[in-house]
């Protein structure tokens, strides 16, 4: 069956300075054999040469959003503003797609009666920081079953049903958000194939500060709960 | 020199192991604390586990996260919540050891930290009993254990996010 006639997909790439990465992530997006209805990257600001690495993949079904730097939370906000596809792809502008990432996923939303799909994925140690990070950051052997921005696929139903990412957290973005989807009771699966690859390049370091946003998510969500609980639901 | 030396050593492993009986400390970078909104919200990123504390635990985190001594956590407990000392003793030893159990805190070695009186989550006055108190315990989640350990932690300033407008 032709897939891509019958179904739409959005997928959002949100980069914030990362020219070195950002190509390849697009490059694994366009190298889909089911190709996507769209696909929004929405540029939060960068300041180096990310957008110029952007717009040499000019192509109709590519869109480009300019905004000023809010955060990742925001900037996939951005794009799910002006995304019309009926399902709704994330990736991170570090990560790579498997090239059958989609074709598997919506045959599982196909066969499936759930709102989300999840996939495995497999990290790698970037090729320009193997050499200096191989003996000091511990890189998974194994595909893992990847509860991550990365490898969703989702009904565009249940993303306008969550609602949109808390701006305002630097990181946790998407534990936040699948905590809401989760309390929503969606239904979700995570198929057992490699969906997509996460770049480990030793950037991904914590900020001094940015841990404590893990706790507000924490704290919002047992919050969210105990309402929740409070009122029979 | 030699017999120098090994004095020295001897003086340092009396120390050390002093300090080390007397002391909890949080097991970081593993484990990140906060009090928010009122409640004490701890984190292990080790094993994706989250804690939430009632007031006599939280009262007892904030002892260990300043580096205060084990008979002080006691004592500055026994004094928020009004109550004797010698009441709780066991009931806070027993907590700080289910607290170790969690690898939430770990014994401190020589030099690390400080023996002082916590500032940030008791922020009551000593000698003002806060409420009445409860035995020490917490709420352990592990619903987000696999969104929390495979988060990607997004890139530091301007090479990345993570960047607050």
């Amino acid at each position: 069956m032709a897939l891509e006639r019958v179904v739409r997909i959005s997928v959002v790439l949100p980069v914030y300075n990362r020219a070195g990465y950002v190509g390849e992530a697009i490059e694994s997006v366009l190298a889909q054999s089911l190709p996507p209805y769209e696909i929004i990257v929405v540029d939060d600001g960068s300041t180096d040469d990310s957008l110029a690495v952007i717009e040499r993949f000019a192509r109709p079904c590519l869109r480009v959003v300019r905004r000023e730097n809010g955060g990742i939370g925001a900037a996939r906000n951005s794009g799910l503003r002006v995304a019309s596809g009926d399902l709704i792809a994330f990736i991170d502008s570090d990560d790579l797609w498997e090239r059958d990432k989609l074709e598997l996923q919506v045959r599982a939303l196909e066969n499936n009666d759930v709102q989300l799909v999840f996939g495995h994925l497999l990290e790698f140690l970037s090729p320009e920081r193997a050499a200096d990070l191989a003996g000091s950051i511990r890189v998974a052997a194994n595909p893992l079953p990847g509860l991550i921005a990365s490898t969703l696929l989702a009904r565009r139903e249940a993303v306008e049903k969550i609602g949109p990412f808390d701006a305002s957290l630097r990181v946790g973005e998407f534990i936040e958000w699948m905590g809401r989807a989760r309390d929503l009771d969606l239904a979700s699966l995570v198929i057992p194939e490699t969906v997509a690859r996460r770049r480990i390049h030793g950037g991904n370091s914590v900020l001094a500060g940015a841990n404590t946003d893990y706790l507000r998510v924490i704290k919002s969500t047992l919050d969210r709960r105990r309402r929740r609980a409070a009122h029979g639901g | 020199m030699i017999a120098r030396a090994s004095e020295e050593a001897e003086m340092d492993e009396d120390r050390y192991c002093v300090m080390d009986e007397d002391r909890y400390c949080v097991n970081e970078p593993s484990v990140i604390s906060e009090v928010v909104d009122g409640e004490t919200i701890v984190l292990n990123f080790e094993n994706g586990h989250y804690y939430s504390f009632n007031p006599s635990a939280s009262a007892i985190w904030g002892c260990v996260c300043a580096g205060s001594p084990d008979a002080s956590v006691t004592e500055w407990v026994a004094q928020r919540f009004g109550v004797d000392p010698a009441a709780i003793a066991t009931e806070v030893a027993d907590f700080l050891r289910s607290l170790e159990d969690e690898r939430l805190i770990r014994r401190a070695a020589a030099g690390e930290g400080g023996g002082i009186i916590p500032q940030t989550a008791a922020a009551v006055a000593p000698g003002e009993p806060i409420a009445a108190f409860s035995a020490p315990s917490f709420d352990k989640f592990t619903d987000m254990e696999e969104l929390l350990l495979l988060d990607p932690i997004h890139e530091v300033g301007e090479s990345g996010w993570p960047k607050k407008p």
